[in-house]
This record gives C-alpha cells, sequence and structure tokens, in this order.
C-alpha cells in the first residue's frame, strides 16, 4: 500500500474514532458503565486475538490488510466504549471528598504502566527486535482478558446512582456484580 | 451578540433545586425537580427532595481530605478501581491498534 494511501487511512481512523467518542454519549444514557467497560473490553478481546490469528498464515497482501482493519477496529470500538466510559468510572468511584486526590493518584498510575507499555509495544513491532507483527495481538489479548475479568469481579454499576448510595453500598461491602438489583432506603445510613 | 439568547434562556430556566433545598425552599424545589427531569424519571420529586436534604446535612460535617485517607477501609478499594481503570487504558490492545497505519505501510 502506497505511503500516502497509509496516511490518509491514519487520518480516518482519527475521524472515526471522534464519530465514536460522540456515540458513546447516547450509549452512556441507555446502558450501564459496568456494562459498556465490561463488554466492550471483552469484545476488544475477541478482535485482538483475530488480529493475532490474521498475522499467524505468512506474510501476504491480504492477511496485511486484515490485520491493519483489525488494529483500526480495535481502535474504534475502544473509543465507543471503554475508553469514555472508563473516565465515566474513574469519576464516579472515588467519594466526593476525596476525589481530587483519587483521581491525581490513578493518572500516576495509567503512567507507570504507560511508560513500560510504550517500550514493550515498540519491541514487539520493531523488525529488529522481536519483530512479532501483528502477533503481539496475542499478548494484548492476554491482557486485555486478564483486564477484563477482574473489572468484571470488581467494578461495580454505579448508573442512576447518587453519591450517597455509592458511599452506602461500597461501605456495605456489596459484592460489584450485584450492585444493579441492591436497593438503598431513603433514609438509610449504612 | 450570543450572551443575548444565554441571557433570555437563562431567565426562563428553573432554579437549581440543590440551592433552592439548601435555603429551605422545599416546595419550589420540587417544582424545580419536575421542571427538569425526564416524566418517567421524576414521578416522585418529593423523594429527591428530602434526598438532598440529608446529602446536605451529611456535606456539613467534612473535614479536609488527606492523602493517607485513600489507603483506609472502602477508600482503599475505591482508589484501587480508579488506578486499575486508568492503568488498563493501556493495556487493553490500544497501542497495537493505534499503530494500524503500520501494518498497511508494511511491505507485504
Amino acid at each position: 500500500m502506497a505511503d500516502d494511501t497509509a496516511f490518509a487511512l491514519g487520518l480516518a481512523t482519527s475521524g472515526l474514532q471522534w464519530i465514536m467518542v460522540i456515540f458513546s454519549w447516547v450509549l452512556t444514557t441507555y446502558l450501564g458503565r459496568r456494562t459498556i467497560y465490561v463488554y466492550g473490553q471483552a469484545i476488544n478481546c475477541v478482535f485482538l486475538v483475530a488480529l493475532g490469528i490474521a498475522a499467524s498464515f505468512g506474510i501476504s497482501t491480504a492477511s496485511s490488510n486484515a490485520q491493519a482493519s483489525l488494529g483500526l477496529i480495535v481502535s474504534v470500538l475502544f473509543c465507543l466504549g471503554p475508553a469514555p466510559a472508563s473516565y465515566v468510572i474513574i469519576a464516579e468511584t472515588p467519594s466526593v471528598r476525596l476525589r481530587p486526590l483519587t483521581t491525581g493518584i490513578g493518572r500516576a498510575a495509567y503512567y507507570l504502566v504507560n511508560i513500560p507499555c510504550i517500550f514493550l509495544g515498540s519491541y514487539m513491532l520493531n523488525t529488529d527486535k522481536w519483530d512479532l507483527g501483528g502477533k503481539s495481538g496475542y499478548i494484548w489479548a492476554g491482557t486485555a482478558a486478564i483486564c477484563t475479568i477482574l473489572s468484571w469481579l470488581f467494578i461495580p454499576e454505579m448508573k442512576d446512582r447518587s453519591f450517597r448510595e455509592i458511599d452506602i453500598l461500597f461501605r456495605r461491602h456489596v459484592p460489584a456484580r450485584k450492585w444493579a438489583k441492591t436497593e438503598v432506603g431513603v433514609q438509610d445510613d449504612e | 451578540m450570543f450572551p443575548t439568547p444565554i441571557a433570555i434562556l437563562l431567565f426562563i430556566a428553573p432554579e437549581s433545586p440543590w440551592w433552592l433545598v439548601r435555603k429551605g425552599r422545599l416546595a419550589q424545589a420540587e417544582k424545580a425537580i419536575r421542571r427538569l427531569g425526564r416524566r418517567n424519571a421524576v414521578n416522585n420529586p418529593a423523594d429527591q427532595v428530602s434526598m438532598m436534604q440529608r446529602t446536605i446535612e451529611l456535606e456539613k460535617t467534612t473535614k479536609k481530605p488527606n492523602l493517607t485517607e485513600l489507603w483506609k477501609g472502602t477508600d482503599l478499594y475505591r482508589t484501587l478501581i480508579v488506578c486499575g481503570v486508568y492503568a488498563s487504558q493501556n493495556l487493553t490492545g490500544n497501542l497495537i491498534a493505534n499503530q494500524a497505519v503500520f501494518f498497511f505501510k508494511r511491505k507485504s
């Protein structure tokens, strides 16, 4: 594929991501954050495995086009689901009092993981290093699967809850999966 | 130019129910909630007002937050969720997906 076509497709990806973020506004109105986040990650996990498979059967134009399209799908879906939902979760989870501090620490955690991941990502793709190409999709699918399981276990559904209800549900140690079905009375304190 | 329509909109917009509850004007707060919410979401505005009253009461007793509190009790769980969600933005394949161009360009 010619260089300028590749560049144009890069631009198109950014445009699609922009549109998907706008669609996510509609999605968060109707679906819970936990639902979007967990299932969004699971779906991306499947596409990452597909990317790995596309790269596993020799080198051909068809295979590289498939890899590129799957990469595009993953990044666009990420912008529709998990990415915006993650910021909603980040904003809603901490208690109101501690929110600025918690969000700051969270951002620090992001960079703590981000820096080694950039190194790893570059090593995986560089032809004079590990040269995994699309097969690195398997590795990212693995990390995505771990994230999916952990978020299914630990991230509660906070849609349609007031901050007071969220505080109470955390204090009651309600398991994350059961939040949606738990009732909190108007007069409850604990 | 732009401030004029905004000023008109602000004039006809309902007052903030939270502000009204803080001032003790509960009947007006109920009316504001009825105007602000979707019809099916606000079938019982009195409940929402009493919820706001209790929240405001509870907020009066807050003290200054500090960093050590993030690592205690239920706040530890909440901090870990935020850290995990932030960190996992790197781990769900984004780093390779954003390299889609790399595969387009790659000479087959």
